[in-house]
Protein backbone atom coordinates (compact mmCIF):
# COMPACT_ATOMS: atom_id res chain seq x y z
CA UNK A 1 0.00 0.00 0.00
CA UNK A 2 2.83 2.18 1.03
CA UNK A 3 4.27 1.62 -2.94
CA UNK A 4 0.81 1.52 -4.15
CA UNK A 5 0.76 5.44 -2.83
CA UNK A 6 3.15 7.67 -4.57
CA UNK A 7 2.68 5.49 -7.73
CA UNK A 8 -1.15 6.23 -8.12
CA UNK A 9 0.06 10.25 -7.54
CA UNK A 10 2.36 9.83 -9.63
CA UNK A 11 0.43 8.33 -12.23
CA UNK A 12 -2.86 9.66 -11.43
CA UNK A 13 -3.30 12.35 -14.71
CA UNK A 14 -2.22 9.89 -17.50
CA UNK A 15 -4.79 7.28 -15.81
CA UNK A 16 -7.43 9.82 -15.78
CA UNK A 17 -6.83 11.20 -19.07
CA UNK A 18 -6.71 7.65 -20.58
CA UNK A 19 -9.89 6.10 -18.57
CA UNK A 20 -11.94 9.69 -19.86
CA UNK A 21 -10.94 8.75 -23.12
CA UNK A 22 -12.23 5.64 -23.14
CA UNK A 23 -15.59 6.75 -21.88
CA UNK A 24 -15.94 9.76 -24.08
CA UNK A 25 -15.05 7.59 -27.70
CA UNK A 26 -17.47 5.07 -25.69
CA UNK A 27 -20.42 7.04 -25.53
CA UNK A 28 -19.64 9.18 -28.86
CA UNK A 29 -20.48 5.50 -30.13
CA UNK A 30 -23.65 5.95 -30.07
CA UNK A 31 -23.72 8.21 -32.66
CA UNK A 32 -22.92 5.34 -35.15
CA UNK A 33 -26.01 2.98 -33.85
CA UNK A 34 -27.13 1.38 -30.64
CA UNK A 35 -24.28 -0.97 -29.26
CA UNK A 36 -23.09 -2.59 -26.46
CA UNK A 37 -19.70 -0.67 -26.09
CA UNK A 38 -22.51 2.04 -25.34
CA UNK A 39 -24.64 0.39 -22.97
CA UNK A 40 -21.24 -0.54 -21.26
CA UNK A 41 -20.35 2.97 -20.67
CA UNK A 42 -23.65 4.22 -19.89
CA UNK A 43 -24.29 1.65 -17.09
CA UNK A 44 -20.89 2.46 -16.10
CA UNK A 45 -22.55 6.22 -15.71
CA UNK A 46 -25.39 5.38 -14.08
CA UNK A 47 -23.44 3.80 -11.35
CA UNK A 48 -20.48 6.27 -11.08
CA UNK A 49 -23.65 9.17 -10.60
CA UNK A 50 -25.51 7.05 -8.46
CA UNK A 51 -22.46 6.42 -5.99
CA UNK A 52 -21.39 10.40 -6.16
CA UNK A 53 -24.55 11.32 -5.49
CA UNK A 54 -25.30 8.92 -2.55
CA UNK A 55 -21.56 10.07 -1.12
CA UNK A 56 -22.84 13.91 -2.15
CA UNK A 57 -26.04 13.32 0.12
CA UNK A 58 -23.65 11.60 2.85
CA UNK A 59 -20.80 13.84 3.32
CA UNK A 60 -22.95 17.45 2.89
CA UNK A 61 -25.87 16.25 4.41
CA UNK A 62 -26.32 13.22 6.80
CA UNK A 63 -23.18 13.46 8.59
CA UNK A 64 -22.85 16.87 9.25
CA UNK A 65 -26.53 17.30 10.51
CA UNK A 66 -27.32 13.88 11.44
CA UNK A 67 -24.81 11.33 12.20
CA UNK A 68 -22.26 14.36 14.10
CA UNK A 69 -25.01 15.71 16.75
CA UNK A 70 -26.48 11.93 17.06
CA UNK A 71 -22.47 10.07 17.63
CA UNK A 72 -20.48 13.19 18.45
CA UNK A 73 -22.24 15.82 20.28
CA UNK A 74 -24.80 12.87 21.83
CA UNK A 75 -28.22 14.70 20.51
CA UNK A 76 -29.98 11.27 21.33
CA UNK A 77 -33.49 13.21 19.70
CA UNK A 78 -31.67 13.20 16.32
CA UNK A 79 -32.60 8.97 16.27
CA UNK A 80 -36.25 10.08 15.52
CA UNK A 81 -35.57 12.17 12.75
CA UNK A 82 -34.06 8.88 11.44
CA UNK A 83 -37.08 7.01 12.66
CA UNK A 84 -39.48 9.16 10.47
CA UNK A 85 -36.90 9.18 7.66
CA UNK A 86 -36.94 5.38 8.03
CA UNK A 87 -40.75 5.08 7.44
CA UNK A 88 -40.43 5.87 4.08
CA UNK A 89 -38.75 2.41 3.59
CA UNK A 90 -42.13 0.96 4.92
CA UNK A 91 -43.12 1.49 1.31
CA UNK A 92 -41.96 -1.49 0.41
CA UNK A 93 -43.87 -3.69 2.79
CA UNK A 94 -47.16 -4.07 1.78
CA UNK A 95 -48.97 -4.02 5.20
CA UNK A 96 -47.78 -1.02 6.17
CA UNK A 97 -46.97 0.98 3.14
CA UNK A 98 -49.57 3.68 3.72
CA UNK A 99 -46.93 4.78 6.62
CA UNK A 100 -45.08 6.36 4.35
CA UNK A 101 -47.16 8.61 3.09
CA UNK A 102 -46.91 10.20 6.94
CA UNK A 103 -43.40 10.83 6.06
CA UNK A 104 -43.97 11.90 2.43
CA UNK A 105 -46.93 14.14 3.39
CA UNK A 106 -45.04 16.05 5.97
CA UNK A 107 -42.40 17.03 3.13
CA UNK A 108 -44.79 17.79 0.99
CA UNK A 109 -46.51 20.09 3.62
CA UNK A 110 -43.11 21.44 4.56
CA UNK A 111 -42.24 22.09 0.83
CA UNK A 112 -45.38 23.97 0.93
CA UNK A 113 -45.22 26.21 3.51
CA UNK A 114 -41.78 27.15 1.90
CA UNK A 115 -43.25 27.96 -1.31
CA UNK A 116 -45.40 30.43 0.28
CA UNK A 117 -41.74 32.32 1.79
CA UNK A 118 -40.59 31.76 -1.36
CA UNK A 119 -43.12 33.13 -3.75
CA UNK A 120 -43.22 36.54 -1.56
CA UNK A 121 -39.09 36.26 -1.49
CA UNK A 122 -38.69 35.67 -5.30
CA UNK A 123 -41.37 37.28 -7.25
CA UNK A 124 -42.75 40.25 -4.81
CA UNK A 125 -39.67 42.36 -5.29
CA UNK A 126 -40.06 41.69 -9.12
CA UNK A 127 -43.21 43.63 -9.32
CA UNK A 128 -42.19 46.71 -8.99
CA UNK A 129 -39.06 46.63 -10.46
CA UNK A 130 -41.26 45.75 -13.62
CA UNK A 131 -42.68 49.18 -13.77
CA UNK A 132 -39.67 51.18 -15.54
CA UNK A 133 -39.69 54.60 -16.29
CA UNK A 134 -40.98 55.52 -19.85
CA UNK A 135 -40.01 59.01 -19.92
CA UNK A 136 -36.30 60.32 -20.55
CA UNK A 137 -34.93 62.64 -17.98
CA UNK A 138 -31.62 63.81 -16.52
CA UNK A 139 -30.66 62.85 -13.07
CA UNK A 140 -32.41 63.49 -9.95
CA UNK A 141 -30.92 64.73 -6.60
CA UNK A 142 -32.74 65.42 -3.22
CA UNK A 143 -32.28 68.61 -1.55
CA UNK A 144 -29.51 66.99 0.34
CA UNK A 145 -27.73 66.13 -3.04
CA UNK A 146 -28.46 62.55 -2.85
CA UNK A 147 -29.26 60.74 -5.84
CA UNK A 148 -33.11 60.14 -5.99
CA UNK A 149 -33.23 58.61 -9.32
CA UNK A 150 -30.37 57.60 -12.56
CA UNK A 151 -30.61 59.45 -15.38
CA UNK A 152 -32.47 57.49 -18.45
CA UNK A 153 -31.57 58.10 -22.11
CA UNK A 154 -34.10 57.92 -25.13
CA UNK A 155 -32.63 54.64 -25.98
CA UNK A 156 -32.77 53.16 -22.46
CA UNK A 157 -36.84 54.37 -22.33
CA UNK A 158 -37.62 52.69 -25.58
CA UNK A 159 -35.98 49.37 -24.29
CA UNK A 160 -38.39 50.02 -20.61
CA UNK A 161 -40.81 50.90 -23.54
CA UNK A 162 -40.49 47.15 -25.15
CA UNK A 163 -39.90 45.79 -21.64
CA UNK A 164 -43.08 46.79 -20.42
CA UNK A 165 -44.95 46.03 -23.71
CA UNK A 166 -44.07 42.52 -23.77
CA UNK A 167 -44.62 41.77 -20.12
CA UNK A 168 -48.00 43.14 -19.92
CA UNK A 169 -48.64 40.52 -23.58
CA UNK A 170 -46.96 37.65 -22.25
CA UNK A 171 -48.82 38.04 -18.78
CA UNK A 172 -52.51 38.67 -20.87
CA UNK A 173 -51.58 35.47 -22.82
CA UNK A 174 -52.09 33.42 -19.53
CA UNK A 175 -54.92 35.35 -18.37
CA UNK A 176 -57.03 32.32 -18.31
CA UNK A 177 -60.24 33.62 -15.70
CA UNK A 178 -62.21 34.60 -18.54
CA UNK A 179 -62.87 33.83 -21.92
CA UNK A 180 -60.41 35.76 -24.46
CA UNK A 181 -63.40 37.48 -26.44
CA UNK A 182 -62.04 41.39 -25.37
CA UNK A 183 -59.96 42.68 -28.87
CA UNK A 184 -57.93 44.54 -27.12
CA UNK A 185 -57.04 41.52 -24.83
CA UNK A 186 -57.15 39.02 -28.18
CA UNK A 187 -54.44 40.99 -29.82
CA UNK A 188 -52.23 41.50 -26.65
CA UNK A 189 -52.51 37.55 -26.08
CA UNK A 190 -51.98 36.83 -29.47
CA UNK A 191 -48.41 39.32 -29.99
CA UNK A 192 -47.60 37.77 -26.23
CA UNK A 193 -47.49 34.52 -28.41
CA UNK A 194 -45.28 36.05 -31.01
CA UNK A 195 -43.01 37.10 -28.00
CA UNK A 196 -42.71 33.90 -26.51
CA UNK A 197 -41.70 32.25 -29.51
CA UNK A 198 -39.31 35.30 -30.13
CA UNK A 199 -37.89 34.33 -26.04
CA UNK A 200 -38.12 30.44 -26.94
CA UNK A 201 -35.59 31.47 -30.01
CA UNK A 202 -33.68 32.87 -27.87
CA UNK A 203 -33.39 30.22 -24.68
CA UNK A 204 -33.14 27.42 -27.68
CA UNK A 205 -29.82 29.08 -29.22
CA UNK A 206 -28.50 29.73 -26.15
CA UNK A 207 -28.80 26.03 -24.84
CA UNK A 208 -27.57 24.69 -28.57
CA UNK A 209 -24.75 26.79 -27.85
CA UNK A 210 -24.29 25.85 -24.29
CA UNK A 211 -24.23 21.83 -25.66
CA UNK A 212 -22.17 22.70 -28.17
CA UNK A 213 -19.58 24.44 -26.32
CA UNK A 214 -19.45 20.88 -23.99
CA UNK A 215 -18.78 19.54 -27.37
CA UNK A 216 -15.70 21.36 -28.61
CA UNK A 217 -14.65 20.47 -24.92
CA UNK A 218 -14.70 16.70 -25.19
CA UNK A 219 -13.12 17.08 -28.93
CA UNK A 220 -10.17 19.56 -26.99
CA UNK A 221 -9.81 16.56 -24.48
CA UNK A 222 -9.40 14.38 -27.42
CA UNK A 223 -7.14 15.93 -29.58
CA UNK A 224 -4.91 17.91 -26.95
CA UNK A 225 -5.12 16.25 -23.60
CA UNK A 226 -5.30 12.22 -25.19
CA UNK A 227 -3.52 13.59 -28.14
CA UNK A 228 0.02 14.23 -26.23
CA UNK A 229 0.31 10.54 -24.80
CA UNK A 230 -0.29 9.08 -28.48
CA UNK A 231 2.45 10.80 -30.53
CA UNK A 232 0.85 14.51 -30.67
CA UNK A 233 -2.49 16.35 -31.75
CA UNK A 234 -2.21 16.08 -35.02
CA UNK A 235 -2.14 11.85 -34.54
CA UNK A 236 -5.63 12.14 -32.25
CA UNK A 237 -6.77 14.63 -35.19
CA UNK A 238 -6.04 12.31 -38.06
CA UNK A 239 -7.53 9.51 -35.96
CA UNK A 240 -10.66 11.01 -34.90
CA UNK A 241 -11.28 11.82 -38.63
CA UNK A 242 -10.90 8.47 -39.81
CA UNK A 243 -13.27 7.58 -37.25
CA UNK A 244 -15.95 10.14 -38.28
CA UNK A 245 -15.23 8.71 -41.69
CA UNK A 246 -15.67 5.03 -41.07
CA UNK A 247 -19.33 5.69 -39.18
CA UNK A 248 -20.66 7.70 -41.90
CA UNK A 249 -19.22 4.95 -43.98
CA UNK A 250 -20.82 1.88 -42.10
CA UNK A 251 -23.84 4.06 -41.29
CA UNK A 252 -24.70 4.22 -44.88
CA UNK A 253 -23.94 0.65 -45.84
CA UNK A 254 -25.74 -0.27 -43.17
CA UNK A 255 -29.00 2.23 -44.64
CA UNK A 256 -28.31 0.52 -47.82
CA UNK A 257 -28.65 -2.42 -46.79
CA UNK B 1 -39.67 21.17 30.21
CA UNK B 2 -38.28 20.59 26.86
CA UNK B 3 -35.24 22.39 27.85
CA UNK B 4 -34.72 18.97 30.22
CA UNK B 5 -35.61 16.72 28.05
CA UNK B 6 -33.88 17.57 25.48
CA UNK B 7 -30.31 17.80 26.57
CA UNK B 8 -27.04 15.88 25.12
CA UNK B 9 -26.32 12.40 26.57
CA UNK B 10 -23.56 10.35 26.46
CA UNK B 11 -22.25 6.72 27.85
CA UNK B 12 -25.04 4.29 28.64
CA UNK B 13 -27.89 6.75 28.97
CA UNK B 14 -27.36 7.76 24.86
CA UNK B 15 -27.63 3.68 24.29
CA UNK B 16 -30.85 3.74 26.46
CA UNK B 17 -32.29 6.83 24.99
CA UNK B 18 -31.89 5.66 21.08
CA UNK B 19 -33.35 2.19 22.07
CA UNK B 20 -36.13 4.16 23.75
CA UNK B 21 -36.66 6.33 20.38
CA UNK B 22 -36.69 2.93 18.36
CA UNK B 23 -39.07 1.17 20.89
CA UNK B 24 -41.48 4.40 20.76
CA UNK B 25 -41.47 4.07 17.21
CA UNK B 26 -42.35 -0.03 17.19
CA UNK B 27 -45.53 0.90 19.54
CA UNK B 28 -46.35 3.98 17.08
CA UNK B 29 -46.43 1.91 13.98
CA UNK B 30 -48.44 -1.06 16.01
CA UNK B 31 -50.99 1.80 16.88
CA UNK B 32 -51.21 3.07 13.34
CA UNK B 33 -51.84 0.23 12.30
CA UNK B 34 -54.76 -0.37 14.25
CA UNK B 35 -56.25 2.47 12.80
CA UNK B 36 -59.55 2.00 10.85
CA UNK B 37 -58.57 2.73 7.47
CA UNK B 38 -60.91 5.86 7.45
CA UNK B 39 -59.02 7.79 9.52
CA UNK B 40 -55.68 6.66 8.18
CA UNK B 41 -56.47 9.62 5.34
CA UNK B 42 -57.53 12.28 7.59
CA UNK B 43 -54.46 11.79 9.80
CA UNK B 44 -52.32 11.94 6.28
CA UNK B 45 -54.03 15.22 5.31
CA UNK B 46 -53.29 16.71 8.78
CA UNK B 47 -49.47 15.49 9.01
CA UNK B 48 -49.12 17.24 5.59
CA UNK B 49 -50.30 20.36 7.19
CA UNK B 50 -49.03 20.14 10.27
CA UNK B 51 -45.80 20.01 7.95
CA UNK B 52 -46.42 23.17 6.47
CA UNK B 53 -47.97 24.55 9.60
CA UNK B 54 -44.50 25.73 10.97
CA UNK B 55 -42.97 27.95 7.78
CA UNK B 56 -46.38 29.67 7.05
CA UNK B 57 -46.94 30.58 11.13
CA UNK B 58 -43.31 32.11 10.92
CA UNK B 59 -44.06 34.13 7.75
CA UNK B 60 -46.96 35.18 8.90
CA UNK B 61 -46.38 36.37 12.38
CA UNK B 62 -46.28 40.14 13.53
CA UNK B 63 -42.37 40.19 13.55
CA UNK B 64 -40.26 42.26 15.94
CA UNK B 65 -36.93 43.56 16.28
CA UNK B 66 -34.76 40.26 17.01
CA UNK B 67 -30.92 41.56 16.49
CA UNK B 68 -28.60 38.24 15.90
CA UNK B 69 -24.73 38.45 14.91
CA UNK B 70 -23.76 40.13 12.33
CA UNK B 71 -27.38 41.80 11.60
CA UNK B 72 -28.35 44.16 14.17
CA UNK B 73 -31.73 45.18 12.21
CA UNK B 74 -32.55 41.63 11.91
CA UNK B 75 -36.45 41.27 12.56
CA UNK B 76 -38.15 37.95 13.99
CA UNK B 77 -41.00 36.47 15.87
CA UNK B 78 -40.82 33.97 18.61
CA UNK B 79 -40.58 31.06 15.70
CA UNK B 80 -37.60 32.84 14.08
CA UNK B 81 -34.92 30.99 16.11
CA UNK B 82 -35.80 27.50 14.84
CA UNK B 83 -35.92 27.91 11.23
CA UNK B 84 -32.29 26.47 11.47
CA UNK B 85 -33.00 23.58 13.45
CA UNK B 86 -35.76 22.92 11.07
CA UNK B 87 -34.49 23.47 7.85
CA UNK B 88 -31.35 20.64 8.81
CA UNK B 89 -34.36 18.59 10.28
CA UNK B 90 -35.81 18.96 6.76
CA UNK B 91 -33.09 18.55 5.14
CA UNK B 92 -32.13 15.50 7.14
CA UNK B 93 -35.55 13.65 6.12
CA UNK B 94 -35.55 14.55 2.58
CA UNK B 95 -32.07 12.97 2.29
CA UNK B 96 -33.44 9.66 3.19
CA UNK B 97 -35.53 9.78 0.30
CA UNK B 98 -31.71 8.67 -1.33
CA UNK B 99 -32.28 5.56 -0.27
CA UNK B 100 -35.79 4.34 -2.24
CA UNK B 101 -34.08 5.32 -5.55
CA UNK B 102 -30.93 3.54 -4.78
CA UNK B 103 -33.00 0.30 -3.95
CA UNK B 104 -34.94 0.63 -6.69
CA UNK B 105 -32.18 1.08 -9.14
CA UNK B 106 -30.09 -2.38 -7.17
CA UNK B 107 -34.05 -4.26 -7.50
CA UNK B 108 -33.92 -3.98 -11.55
CA UNK B 109 -30.11 -4.55 -11.51
CA UNK B 110 -29.85 -7.32 -8.95
CA UNK B 111 -33.04 -9.51 -10.66
CA UNK B 112 -30.71 -9.19 -13.78
CA UNK B 113 -27.71 -10.04 -12.45
CA UNK B 114 -29.45 -13.06 -10.43
CA UNK B 115 -31.28 -14.34 -13.23
CA UNK B 116 -28.42 -14.11 -15.64
CA UNK B 117 -30.92 -11.97 -17.94
CA UNK B 118 -29.24 -9.90 -20.91
CA UNK B 119 -27.39 -7.32 -19.86
CA UNK B 120 -26.12 -8.91 -16.54
CA UNK B 121 -22.30 -7.74 -17.31
CA UNK B 122 -23.87 -4.30 -17.32
CA UNK B 123 -25.53 -4.35 -14.20
CA UNK B 124 -22.28 -5.77 -12.27
CA UNK B 125 -20.64 -2.80 -13.53
CA UNK B 126 -23.20 -0.58 -12.04
CA UNK B 127 -23.16 -2.25 -9.03
CA UNK B 128 -19.38 -1.81 -9.05
CA UNK B 129 -19.15 1.37 -10.14
CA UNK B 130 -21.90 2.24 -7.60
CA UNK B 131 -20.17 0.85 -4.57
CA UNK B 132 -16.89 2.14 -5.42
CA UNK B 133 -17.94 5.37 -5.97
CA UNK B 134 -19.40 5.55 -2.58
CA UNK B 135 -17.00 4.33 -0.62
CA UNK B 136 -14.30 6.44 -1.70
CA UNK B 137 -16.76 9.67 -1.29
CA UNK B 138 -16.77 8.75 2.13
CA UNK B 139 -13.40 7.14 3.02
CA UNK B 140 -12.19 10.31 0.97
CA UNK B 141 -13.50 12.87 4.03
CA UNK B 142 -13.45 10.33 6.82
CA UNK B 143 -9.47 9.26 6.17
CA UNK B 144 -8.78 11.90 3.83
CA UNK B 145 -5.15 10.13 3.47
CA UNK B 146 -3.39 10.72 0.24
CA UNK B 147 -4.77 7.23 -1.66
CA UNK B 148 -8.12 7.55 -0.89
CA UNK B 149 -7.90 11.38 -2.07
CA UNK B 150 -5.95 10.01 -5.15
CA UNK B 151 -8.56 7.38 -5.61
CA UNK B 152 -11.37 9.12 -5.55
CA UNK B 153 -9.81 11.77 -7.51
CA UNK B 154 -9.16 9.04 -10.50
CA UNK B 155 -13.28 7.82 -10.36
CA UNK B 156 -14.03 11.60 -10.49
CA UNK B 157 -11.83 13.12 -13.18
CA UNK B 158 -11.75 10.26 -15.26
CA UNK B 159 -14.90 8.70 -15.35
CA UNK B 160 -17.57 10.95 -13.42
CA UNK B 161 -16.73 14.01 -15.22
CA UNK B 162 -15.66 12.93 -18.84
CA UNK B 163 -18.93 10.39 -18.94
CA UNK B 164 -21.17 13.79 -17.52
CA UNK B 165 -19.93 16.18 -19.99
CA UNK B 166 -19.76 13.63 -22.87
CA UNK B 167 -23.03 12.99 -21.60
CA UNK B 168 -24.41 16.20 -22.56
CA UNK B 169 -22.14 16.98 -25.25
CA UNK B 170 -24.49 14.24 -27.03
CA UNK B 171 -27.60 15.96 -26.55
CA UNK B 172 -26.36 18.86 -29.14
CA UNK B 173 -26.35 15.69 -31.72
CA UNK B 174 -29.94 15.25 -30.66
CA UNK B 175 -30.87 18.52 -30.24
CA UNK B 176 -29.87 19.18 -33.88
CA UNK B 177 -31.58 16.39 -35.22
CA UNK B 178 -34.93 17.31 -33.00
CA UNK B 179 -35.15 20.26 -34.10
CA UNK B 180 -35.09 19.76 -37.71
CA UNK B 181 -37.89 17.96 -37.07
CA UNK B 182 -40.03 19.94 -34.99
CA UNK B 183 -39.06 23.50 -35.83
CA UNK B 184 -39.54 22.67 -39.69
CA UNK B 185 -40.22 26.33 -40.56
CA UNK B 186 -43.62 26.20 -41.26
CA UNK B 187 -45.28 29.09 -39.98
CA UNK B 188 -44.33 32.71 -38.77
CA UNK B 189 -43.88 31.81 -35.48
CA UNK B 190 -41.54 28.87 -36.35
CA UNK B 191 -39.93 30.80 -38.66
CA UNK B 192 -39.20 33.67 -35.52
CA UNK B 193 -38.04 31.13 -33.13
CA UNK B 194 -35.58 29.90 -35.90
CA UNK B 195 -34.50 33.06 -37.11
CA UNK B 196 -33.76 34.34 -33.29
CA UNK B 197 -32.29 31.34 -32.50
CA UNK B 198 -29.75 31.70 -36.03
CA UNK B 199 -29.07 35.39 -34.53
CA UNK B 200 -27.97 33.66 -30.87
CA UNK B 201 -25.88 31.24 -31.95
CA UNK B 202 -24.00 33.08 -34.78
CA UNK B 203 -23.56 36.08 -31.98
CA UNK B 204 -21.56 33.91 -29.56
CA UNK B 205 -19.23 32.66 -32.25
CA UNK B 206 -16.42 34.46 -33.93
CA UNK B 207 -17.74 33.73 -37.36
CA UNK B 208 -21.09 35.08 -36.94
CA UNK B 209 -18.84 38.07 -35.31
CA UNK B 210 -16.84 38.27 -38.30
CA UNK B 211 -20.30 38.84 -40.53
CA UNK B 212 -20.78 42.25 -39.09
CA UNK B 213 -17.50 43.10 -38.61
CA UNK B 214 -17.31 46.15 -41.01
CA UNK B 215 -20.15 47.83 -39.15
CA UNK B 216 -18.49 50.80 -36.60
CA UNK B 217 -17.72 50.52 -33.04
CA UNK B 218 -20.03 53.62 -32.20
CA UNK B 219 -22.77 55.46 -32.89
CA UNK B 220 -25.99 54.28 -34.61
CA UNK B 221 -24.95 51.54 -36.86
CA UNK B 222 -22.83 49.62 -34.41
CA UNK B 223 -25.98 48.64 -32.64
CA UNK B 224 -26.68 46.66 -35.77
CA UNK B 225 -23.46 44.37 -35.10
CA UNK B 226 -24.91 40.38 -34.36
CA UNK B 227 -23.50 39.91 -31.19
CA UNK B 228 -25.20 43.80 -30.09
CA UNK B 229 -28.44 42.41 -31.25
CA UNK B 230 -27.67 38.85 -29.40
CA UNK B 231 -27.03 40.98 -26.15
CA UNK B 232 -30.39 42.91 -26.72
CA UNK B 233 -32.29 39.99 -27.62
CA UNK B 234 -31.25 38.08 -24.30
CA UNK B 235 -30.72 40.67 -21.85
CA UNK B 236 -34.00 43.17 -22.53
CA UNK B 237 -36.05 41.71 -25.36
CA UNK B 238 -35.95 37.82 -23.58
CA UNK B 239 -36.16 38.88 -20.47
CA UNK B 240 -39.39 40.39 -20.55
CA UNK B 241 -41.00 37.35 -21.42
CA UNK B 242 -39.05 35.26 -18.75
CA UNK B 243 -40.08 37.36 -16.39
CA UNK B 244 -43.96 37.12 -17.40
CA UNK B 245 -43.62 33.07 -17.40
CA UNK B 246 -41.96 33.36 -13.98
CA UNK B 247 -44.97 35.43 -12.52
CA UNK B 248 -47.19 32.26 -14.41
CA UNK B 249 -44.87 29.56 -12.61
CA UNK B 250 -45.08 31.26 -9.34
CA UNK B 251 -48.43 31.71 -8.81
CA UNK B 252 -49.34 28.57 -9.76
CA UNK B 253 -46.62 27.16 -7.94
CA UNK B 254 -48.28 29.03 -5.19
CA UNK B 255 -52.06 27.67 -6.71
CA UNK B 256 -51.11 24.08 -6.13
CA UNK B 257 -48.62 24.48 -2.72
CA UNK B 258 -51.91 25.75 -0.91
CA UNK B 259 -53.89 22.94 -2.50
CA UNK B 260 -51.37 20.41 -1.44
CA UNK B 261 -51.26 22.52 2.19
CA UNK B 262 -54.57 21.68 3.12
CA UNK B 263 -55.16 18.42 1.68
CA UNK B 264 -57.19 19.88 -1.36
CA UNK B 265 -55.32 17.94 -4.36
CA UNK B 266 -56.40 14.31 -5.84
CA UNK B 267 -54.66 12.40 -7.34
CA UNK B 268 -52.66 8.76 -6.51
CA UNK B 269 -51.04 10.26 -3.14
CA UNK B 270 -54.25 12.00 -1.37
CA UNK B 271 -57.23 9.93 -2.88
CA UNK B 272 -55.65 5.90 -2.58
Amino acid sequence: MTEFSPWLAEHLKVMSIWLGTFCTLGLFSILYRENKLYRFFEHLFLGISMGYLMGNVWTDTLRPKWWIPLWDKGEWWQAGVLIFGLFYYLIFFKKVSWIARLSIGFILGASSGLAFQGFVNDYWPQIPTSFKPLWPHQAIYDKTGLLVSKALSVPDAINNLIFMTILVCVMSYFFFSIEQNNRVLKRSAQAGRWMMMFTFGAIFGSTMMARIALLIDRLDFLVNDFGSHIGGQGVMFTLLLFLCGAVIFLAQRTDKE
Amino acid sequence: MFSNLFHPLHGSSWYIAILGCFALAGILIAILQSLPHALRRPLIRIVTFLGGLYYAVEYFWPTHSMPIPGSPKHMGNFLTPFISPAANMLSVIAGWTIGLGTINLCQIHGKRLLHAKEGKLNSLVFFIAMIAMFTLAVLKQAHPNLINKNLYMLLFEGLYQALDSTMFALVAFFLVSASYRAFRVRTGEATLLMVIAMVVMLGQIALGQQLTIHLPDHGFWHNFRVEIIRDWILTKASSASVRAIAFGIGIGNLAVALRVWLGLERGAFFDS
